[in-house]
Order: structure tokens, then C-alpha cells, then sequence
């Protein structure tokens, strides 16, 4: 396993330490458009910079920063008490500063914009039920509630917010925030988190639900980054220092509805707002469709061909080894099924530790999933082989080797080739999470199109991934012609 | 000479030999026939060893067999089956040959000379050497498991039920080609069967197994004429054609 970890480690992580700054940022546009601006700021002052979008979630970026795989991201101030430091006792934001500084971290706060979470519903819905402050709810426990995951378990979040207020609604879901808006207006919630600097709550014309009792934290955005960047890019700290209280709601919400509403690339965004406040004009250059199918084709390859050889390299000897072992073997198996069953991005979110972001945990996952389907097949593959061409075998006096070469490995390859199969169509797959953990593929305009609410650029990510998967099964099926023993395919 | 001496195996609670002791003669055809289920076939696979005797021996010429020494042992035994064990992913040549070029790495023109000689001996048509077992009959077949058990020329050649599967004719023309080839090779055979025609066919000697014990051995004239039981009578009279008088 170890060597595996260590192989993965050369082909991958090297590659992801690049020279110059790593932005990160979530996979919400408010974040998509400041960690761009950070971006802009690096290539402005002539460093390379790379922008790893739409990560998985708050834990996943603050690892990332903490393992120094990203230099620096936006952040929010109510995030980091409730949720990053959740449990400490601060009394205000200095005492955090501090503790952020004494684990080499430091902020850039604040940037200008309170973006607090907030309540909301259609105005029509919220005038029908009477509803002004979140106290009003009490009344309406058959209301649907829609909130974003990270509401749903973050400190100041739904289990707090239920305490707080008393609130006795029980269908709650957890989804996409992005999703949530399309749901409250298609009618199946009525009611969902809202970031206050939300370009929708305006567009959709949303009732903000009074926080009477002052339940939610201040959200004030800020950068957090490895302080060690103020030795190795003075000039680059310097800048994005500048953005300090340069950004205000209105700013932000404008922002955010160009990207939303307007569906403008995040670059021109953020390269538009840095004219208009600094006077700094910076050219981005937006890729072609056909580059950019060409990166994520090339991502979503590699992540699969390469979890997938190390699987086979390993998983064939170890399904040989669960035949002549069948105590050990049966542990094997059962072992490789309990991996199955996790869910893919807790096994993404697990690796990061080990691995950090980008294609590293991403390929680990793929290499753990792709195990089961082989060894079983191998397995299995090998004991359904009639009894009596296995004594055969050894009435010729072969040795076990012998017999594994010759007989029982040619014998179990349609099933050996079938499970391939089955782990390689769960790779094209599963693969696609990775854009989550920075690894890209089809999963990044599917990230993307989810966020702007895009079909074409959800579609861009979609059809690919699926016609690949198409492609990986006629392949297969071609294989097992050339592979397959040519006395074996004659009986069909 | 194959011994087995004081041989006892039993399966679960199921004892099928007790105290067992048989001897085959040198370059003799020894036959094993007996109801099914009589512990006709376990005898053969204690001799190559798919079967290890809960107590007891197997010795040849003296060497017992054991866990060390049964793979050599197995190079100088040939085994036929009733399925006949051919792999379905080889061809026919490759059955044959495999041990020969794989494990003992004889010369190409060695295995080639040896296998040209194998299809003369067995009646087998050299065009379809290149085939699959798929391809092959039922017959073809156990020609080519025949050529396989010979290939290396063993010491002993073991045959458990080589012919159940096969249709009348076709095991009739090959009874005539195993006679003839038990006759030009003089080896040490041992071979199961429930059918008393062909035993009384191929084989010099005759052991009528019942129920993990020898009933009697010898001639198939002595079991006929001396019957050392009535359950040789039985047996025998089973096994006579029903057919009518006249049209016998």
C-alpha cells in the first residue's frame, strides 16, 4: 500500500507544486471571483499563478492551505469561529488573528462586505404565511426547508439556528445552495439559506426573514494565506493588501450578479473590477471550448488510466492470492467490499491529509474503488473453474505456478477482463467528483454549470464523461476478442 | 509395480477403504470394475496423488509416494479422465505438449517427432492438431487426452473411465485403438471402468471392487468360470446383453 501511496506520490504530487501562487477558492461564484482577483494580483506582479476553483467545501480548502497545497484563499470571519475554530473560545477576531498567526497563517480583513447568512422565501409565499421575522416560523411546521450542506452542520448553522428559535420543522434537506434557488422558485421549497451578498435575492425579488434575536455571526470576507508569502512574494502580499475594505456589499452583489445573472466569465469579472478601483488593466484570455474539452479530457484520462493499472497491477495477484489463501482471502475481499461503500467524497476528503489536493487523493480513491470489482472477478473467476481441469493440471504434475500461468488465470480472463471492465466504466464515473478536490476532468464544467445555473457548460462536462464511458466499455469488449484465449471465445 | 499397502481413506464419516492392500503387476493391464461408488476411482487417484490415503502407503518400484516427491512421480503417469481434462484455452498440439516444452523444455523437433509419432499411434489426423477441444468430437478428444497422458512417455498409465461419455461406436473404434496401443507399449495400466466388455477386452486382469474391498482378481475367464462369490455371478449376469436368443 505504502508503495503505492509513494508511486502516486512521485507521478502527482510533484506535479501539483507549481512555482508562483495557488489560489483556492469554494465552489460558490463569490469565491470563484475573489480567489480570481488574488489570481489577477499574481500575474499582475509577474508571478505564475494557478487558481484551483470550486473545491469541495470549507474543510477541504482550509487542509489544503494548512498542508500548503493552496498559498491563499477568500475566507469569511463567521466561517472560521463557527466552523474552522469551532470549539475554541475567542472573545473577537484579534484573539483569532493571533491563534491564525501562531499556526503560520495570517488575513487580510476586512475586505468590505458583510456577506451574513440570511433566511429567505418568495415574497409572495412569506406575505401568504405572514411570516417577517424568523420567530414568525414557530407558527408553520409544515413549511420545507431547502439549506446548503455546509448549513446544515456548521456551528452557527440549522441544528443552532433550531435551538435558537425553537423551530419545530422537520422536512429539512441538505443540497446545493446554487440548487436551492432553483427549488424555492420551482415551488419544492419553501424556504433556503441565503448569502446576503446573493445576486439572486434581487433578481428573484426574495423576502430576507428578519434574524430577530441576532443569531448569525458577521460574515466579513478576508484572505487567509500562508504567512510565509510575505518573505517569498513581498510584492504580491502588498497588492492584495490593497483589496482591504475595497470591496463593499453593493460592490460584491454587482459582482456576483454579472457572473450569475449576466453569466460573464469570474476573470473578466475580477479583471474589470481591478480597472475600475486601481486603475490596473490586465488581459484575460478565456479558453475555447475546444481547449477546453482538451484539458479536462486529458485530466479525466489520466485520473482513470492511472487508478486503474495500479488496481489491475495489484488486484489480479491479490484475487490469486485469496484463492490459495482462502482464510486471508475472504478478509481481502471483505475488505475491499467495506472500501466500496464509502461514500466517494469522504474518500477524497480522507486522502487530502495524506495527499493534499489536486489529482493525488483523486487517484487513490479511483485506485481503492477499482479494487473490488478485479480481485472478486479474479477470484471468483478462478473458483468457478471446473474442478476436473484443475486436477488435470495437477495429474501432469504442474506446480502451482504452472498451473496459475497456464490453466487457471487463461481460464478465469473473461472474468478477470469483465471486472476490469466494470472498475474502468465506475472510474469515468467516479472521476468526476475529482474536480472537488482540485484534480479537474469533466467534473469542472459540471461544477461550474451547476454554480452559474448553466445547462451548456453542465452538458460540457456530461456528455463527455458519458460518451468516454461508452467508449471504455467497446473497448473492453474489443479487448476481450484480441486477450481472450481463442479456444475460449469459440464456444459462443 | 504399484502397491498400495494397509491404504485406508475416508471422506466425512464415509470410510471407502479400510485396511486396503492391491498390488498391479509390471507392463500388465490391470482393470478396477464395481458399482458405482465401490472406491473404484479413489484407488486411481491415491495412485497420482489427487487423493492422499488417511494411513497407509503407495509405493512404486520400491519409492513411496509422498507430498516431495508426487510432482516428479506425476511426469512418469499418465492420466485420462472421463471428461478428458483437456484445457478448452490450448489446442490440441498445446494439450500434448505443454509439460514437454514448458516444463522439461524438450527441442521442437523432439516434441514435433514425438507428437507426429503419438497421432500414428492413437489414429489421430495430424491437420487436426492446430483445433480447439471445442472444435474436436467427444472421441478426437480423448484421443488427444490419450496423446497428452503418453507425451513424455510414463512408466504408468492411469485411465479412470475414459469412455463413460463417448456414444457405443465411437468407443468401440477406440477399445481397438487402446488395445493396440497397450500392446506395442507394454506399460504398467490401471484403468477404471463399470463396463465388463470392456474389461474383458483390454484388460489381463480383472479386480472386482464391491463396496471398498476386493471381491476377486484375475481373468475374466476365472471370474466367469470361478466365481470366489455370488456377488460375481450377480454382477457378471447383470452385465450380459438382454438382447434375444436368436439375435444374438
Amino acid at each position: 500500500m505504502r508503495f503505492i501511496f509513494t508511486i502516486l506520490l512521485l507521478l502527482f504530487g510533484s506535479a501539483s507544486v507549481a512555482q508562483g501562487i495557488r489560489v483556492g477558492s469554494k465552489k460558490f461564484t463569490e469565491s470563484v471571483v475573489l480567489g480570481e482577483l488574488a489570481r489577477l494580483l499574481a500575474v499582475q506582479n509577474g508571478l505564475r499563478a494557478e487558481h484551483k476553483k470550486e473545491l469541495g467545501g470549507t474543510r477541504i480548502l482550509w487542509k489544503a492551505l494548512h498542508g500548503g497545497d493552496i498559498d491563499i484563499y477568500p475566507e469569511y470571519t463567521g466561517t472560521i469561529q463557527q466552523e474552522i475554530l469551532a470549539g475554541k473560545k475567542f472573545n473577537n477576531f484579534s484573539e483569532i488573528e493571533k491563534y491564525l498567526n501562531s499556526i503560520g497563517l495570517s488575513v487580510i480583513v476586512p475586505l468590505g462586505f458583510n456577506n451574513t447568512y440570511a433566511l429567505g422565501m418568495l415574497k409572495s409565499r412569506a406575505k401568504e404565511f405572514g411570516i417577517t421575522k424568523i420567530s414568525d416560523l414557530r407558527k408553520h411546521f409544515d413549511l420545507v426547508f431547502g439549506f446548503g450542506n455546509e448549513f446544515m452542520d456548521r456551528g452557527d448553522g440549522w441544528p443552532a439556528l433550531r435551538r435558537r428559535y425553537r423551530l419545530p420543522q422537520k422536512d429539512v434537506r441538505g443540497l446545493d445552495h446554487d440548487l436551492a434557488y432553483r427549488g424555492l422558485v420551482g415551488g419544492s421549497l419553501d424556504l433556503m439559506d441565503l448569502y446576503a451578498t446573493d445576486a439572486e435575492i434581487e433578481y428573484y425579488d426574495l423576502f430576507v426573514i428578519k434574524d430577530n434575536l441576532n443569531h448569525f455571526p458577521e460574515y466579513n470576507a478576508l484572505y487567509v494565506y500562508r504567512t510565509e508569502l510575505e518573505k517569498e512574494y513581498p510584492e504580491f502580499v502588498k497588492s492584495i493588501s490593497a483589496l482591504r475594505g475595497r470591496i463593499p456589499d453593493s460592490k460584491m452583489i454587482r459582482m456576483n450578479k454579472r457572473a450569475k445573472i449576466d453569466g460573464i466569465p469570474a476573470a473578466q469579472i475580477a479583471s474589470d473590477f481591478l480597472n475600475e478601483e486601481f486603475k490596473i488593466s490586465i488581459r484575460v484570455k478565456t479558453d475555447s471550448f475546444w481547449s477546453r474539452l482538451v484539458k479536462n479530457t486529458n485530466d479525466h484520462l489520466l485520473l482513470v488510466l492511472i487508478s486503474l493499472s495500479a488496481a489491475i497491477f495489484i488486484s489480479i495477484p491479490l484475487g490469486i492470492f485469496s484463492v490459495r489463501h482462502p482464510r486471508i482471502g475472504q478478509i481481502v475481499i471483505s475488505v475491499t467490499g467495506i472500501i466500496q461503500t464509502i461514500p466517494s467524497l469522504a474518500i477524497l476528503v480522507f486522502m487530502i491529509p495524506l495527499l493534499g489536493i489536486g489529482a493525488g487523493p483523486a487517484l487513490m480513491a479511483l485506485f481503492l474503488y477499482s479494487l473490488l470489482p478485479v480481485v472478486r472477478n479474479t477470484h471468483s473467476g478462478i473458483i468457478d473453474i471446473p474442478k476436473h481441469l484443475i486436477e488435470s493440471a495437477d495429474a501432469l504434475g504442474m506446480t502451482d505456478f504452472e498451473k496459475m500461468r497456464y490453466v487457471q488465470v487463461p481460464l478465469a480472463a473473461r472474468s478477470i477482463l469483465s471486472g476490469i471492465k466494470t472498475a474502468a466504466v465506475i472510474n469515468v464515473g467516479i472521476a468526476t467528483l475529482g474536480a472537488l478536490i482540485g484534480a479537474g476532468g469533466y467534473g469542472q464544467p459540471i461544477l461550474t454549470g451547476i454554480r452559474l445555473d448553466d445547462i451548456g457548460l453542465i452538458l460540457e462536462g456530461a456528455v463527455p464523461a458519458a460518451l468516454l464511458a461508452l467508449l471504455v466499455q467497446g473497448g473492453f469488449d474489443l479487448l476481450e476478442r484480441i486477450v481472450l484465449p481463442r479456444g475460449l471465445r469459440l464456444k459462443d | 509395480m504399484i502397491e498400495l499397502k494397509n491404504v485406508s481413506v475416508s471422506f466425512g464419516r464415509k470410510q471407502v477403504l479400510n485396511d486396503f492392500n492391491l498390488i498391479f503387476p509390471v507392463q500388465k493391464i490391470s482393470i478396477l470394475i464395481g458399482p458405482s461408488g465401490c472406491g473404484k476411482s479413489t484407488i486411481v487417484r491415491l495412485v497420482n496423488g489427487l487423493l492422499t490415503p488417511d494411513s497407509g502407503k503407495v509405493i512404486f518400484d520400491k519409492e513411496e509416494l509422498s507430498t516431495a516427491n508426487v510432482r516428479d512421480m506425476r511426469l512418469k503417469m499418465g492420466y485420462v479422465i472421463q471428461e478428458g481434462g483437456l484445457f478448452p484455452n490450448l489446442t490440441a498440439e498445446e494439450n500434448i505438449t505443454l509439460m514437454a516444452s514448458r516444463r522439461l523444455k524438450w527441442s521442437k523437433s523432439k516434441i514435433s517427432l514425438r507428437v507426429e509419432e503419438l497421432c500414428t499411434l492413437t489414429h489421430f489426423d495430424e491437420e487436426n492438431l492446430n483445433k480447439y477441444p471445442a472444435q474436436l468430437s467427444g472421441g478426437q478428444n480423448q484421443r488427444v487426452s490419450l496423446m497428452r497422458a503418453l507425451m513424455l512417455n510414463p512408466d504408468f498409465l492411469l485411465l479412470d473411465e475414459p469412455f463413460a461419455a463417448l456414444d457405443p461406436i465411437i468407443r468401440s473404434g477406440l477399445h481397438v485403438s487402446l488395445l493396440e496401443i497397450f500392446q506395442k507399449l507394454r506399460k504398467t495400466v490401471i484403468m477404471v471402468t463399470h463396463d465388463l466388455h470392456e474389461a474383458a477386452y483390454l484388460g489381463d486382469n480383472i479386480v472386482l471392487i464391491n463396496d471398498g474391498s476386493i471381491v476377486q482378481a484375475g481373468s475374466i475367464n476365472e471370474l466367469i468360470d470361478n466365481p470366489s462369490d455370488p456377488f460375481v455371478t450377480r454382477f457378471i449376469e447383470a452385465q450380459r446383453s438382454h438382447l434375444p436368443e436368436a439375435k444374438k
